[in-house]
């Protein structure tokens, strides 16, 4: 969810939207002026981010390696 | 390996004519083009490009430093809700900063500070300080407590135990987050283009992106750019390597 440059660099979306990623998505939404709707992917971004580390937390709970 | 072969042929295809770059894509040049070299310095703004960079990275680097080591040195003194402000500042890290593309915007034009470097000072700050909060308490926690204690019973307030005391004890773990603070905003990409406009307030990675035209892309001009990019880095890469190595393998030590 933090690679932007390497998809935006290379393909710019790929022929069509084969290759269009979240931040990628969102920056051409801005570019747009259609910034409400980049705010909201970007607030999806951070909620999945959420989730994603609450599930690593209750997943490695008093295990080997686990977040303090 | 693999990273170092995609750099090679850069600087190799730097010394290349756009055609031959093309036609023949992995053989030395056939002549050793200086023109790239000669259209890359003599880009407009290339200097205050540069200029730009420098600034924004020694500042972020001063300013996230300064507030780390202090919120480390806050978060040592044990207190009721230690644990959870650390814990807060720490999932910082996992955040995508890219979703704060908007936020970010929208601050900086109501801050004033849209075009100026100091909109990219404040977001690069933001965002390199949770790791350095990691690194910094981390090392922290190696100097003992005894010390701080015989400063107060010697006389020292809060702050000047923080300023005559923990710095200068911690200055090998500054140094580490240092390295890293000061290559995040060189290479920093997307939050550049965002909040600069002007040729004043350009850093280096944007106006590389500038010798993309519409309809010409001029790729060996552009690798020649690139190649001057990179000079600065790896001379300062072979000045604090030792300092790098040493702050991460004496946090390995540790755990």
């Amino acid at each position: 969810m933090k690679t932007f440059e390497l998809p935006f660099v290379m393909t710019n979306g790929g022929p069509g939207t084969t290759t269009q990623i979240l931040p990628l998505l969102m920056y051409k939404k801005f570019l747009n002026n259609e910034s409400s709707l980049a705010n909201a992917i970007g607030f999806t971004m951070v909620t999945i981010g959420i989730i994603a580390i609450l599930l690593v937390k209750t997943l490695t709970k008093n295990k080997e390696g686990s977040l303090e | 390996m693999s990273t170092l072969m995609p750099l090679i042929w850069v600087i190799l295809s730097s010394f290349k004519t756009n055609q031959e770059i093309f036609t023949s894509t992995f053989s030395l040049p056939r002549e050793w083009q200086i023109q790239n070299y000669i259209n890359a310095i003599r880009l407009d703004g290339l200097f205050e490009a540069f200029r730009n960079t420098i600034a924004v990275s020694v500042i972020c680097t001063f300013i996230t430093t300064l507030v780390a080591s202090m919120a480390s040195y806050a978060l040592m003194q044990k207190f009721k809700l230690t644990k959870k402000i650390y814990y807060f500042l720490i999932a910082g890290i996992y955040v995508p900063i890219n979703a704060f593309m908007v936020p970010y915007f929208i601050l900086s034009i109501v801050t004033k500070t849209y075009n100026t470097i100091w909109a990219l000072i404040m977001v690069y700050s933001a965002i390199n300080l949770p790791m350095a909060v990691l690194i910094l308490k981390a090392y922290m926690d190696t100097i003992p407590k005894e010390i701080c204690e015989s400063a107060v019973v010697d006389g020292c307030s809060f702050s000047k135990t923080f300023f005559k005391i923990i710095l200068p004890l911690s200055l090998p773990g500054m140094s580490t987050i240092g390295v890293f603070q000061f290559i995040m905003p060189w290479n920093e990409f997307l939050f550049a283009t965002i909040l600069t406009q002007d040729k004043a307030s350009r850093t280096l990675q944007v106006s590389i992106r500038f010798f993309m035209g519409t309809f010409v892309v001029d790729y060996a001009s552009m690798f020649a750019t690139m190649v001057v990019c990179l000079v600065p880095t790896i001379f300062a890469y072979i000045l604090f390597q030792e300092q790098v190595i040493s702050g991460l393998t004496s946090g390995a030590l540790k755990a």
